[in-house]
């Protein structure tokens, strides 16, 4: 007994993943500003930590250590990224057509 | 090149300057005090920086209530002091943030008017050391980002 193959519109209302924005959604110029913009704010999180502890208000070197190798690893996701996104770009701008 | 302005002249890197130079006299003020410890009539010498320079900080405006994750618009280019739309003074001012050395008298005094504990400056000075790694290693971090964002690579 072969069951039909089912449709898959169901797909259209599965819940959007965790990180996707909500507005604006489907924008790539958004997506990429969100990003950014979460990156920013990793990086602005570790400076603040790092004044902290440098201020003496900041009781826990851990979690400051933590926070700015978060950021740098998001800085360097965001160049990597980047980097990817030329290369293709470039690949496919030195494709004979 | 006005590079220095807005990527190196800030409120981090500076405070962090004062920081370390503060860590490195704590270092010497301590070293000095154990030196000292048989001296008659010594008193031993203590650091104060953080409360300063938490006092600078929330003089320039750049307390530690600053909102995060907000995208700070970049700093305008200023040749003259009469150029608009600039705080670079007072971020560059936390870079010279002074220590303050004072003596202390309170606490328990030995027969030769000398108050150093031993224990308590070597821990003291083990203290500051971890400090000063972490300052280092954080400070580490934020050049290397930087180093990242400038090579792209």
């Amino acid at each position: 007994m072969i069951q039909p193959i089912s449709s898959i519109g169901s797909l259209a209302t599965l819940p959007l993943q965790s990180g996707a924005p909500s507005a604006g959604s489907g924008s790539f110029s958004s997506l990429l500003g969100h990003a950014l913009q979460s990156v920013n704010a990793s990086v602005t999180q570790a400076e603040q930590q790092g004044i902290g502890l440098a201020s003496g208000t900041s009781p826990n070197i851990a979690s400051v250590m933590t926070t700015a190798t978060k950021a740098e690893l998001a800085v360097d996701m965001a160049v990597q990224v980047r980097n990817r996104a030329i290369s293709a770009y470039d690949q496919i701008m030195n494709m004979q057509v | 090149m006005k590079i220095h302005v807005s990527l190196l002249d800030t409120t981090y890197m500076n405070s962090m300057q004062s920081a370390l130079n503060a860590s490195l006299l704590r270092q010497q003020v301590y070293a000095n005090n154990i030196a000292n410890v048989n001296t008659p009539g010594y008193k031993r010498e203590q650091v104060h920086f953080d409360s300063i320079l938490q006092s600078q900080l929330a003089a320039s405006g750049q307390s530690m209530g600053i909102s995060t994750g907000v995208v700070q618009p970049l700093s305008l280019e200023a040749n003259n002091t009469r150029d608009i739309g600039t705080n670079v003074g007072s971020a560059t001012a936390l870079g010279t943030v002074s220590p303050v050395v004072t003596t202390d008298s309170s606490t328990a005094i030995g027969g030769n008017g000398n108050n150093v504990n031993v224990d308590a400056e070597m821990s003291a000075l083990a203290e500051n050391q971890v400090g000063y790694g972490a300052l280092v290693q954080d400070m580490n971090d934020q050049f290397s980002m930087l180093r990242t964002a400038i090579l792209g690579s």
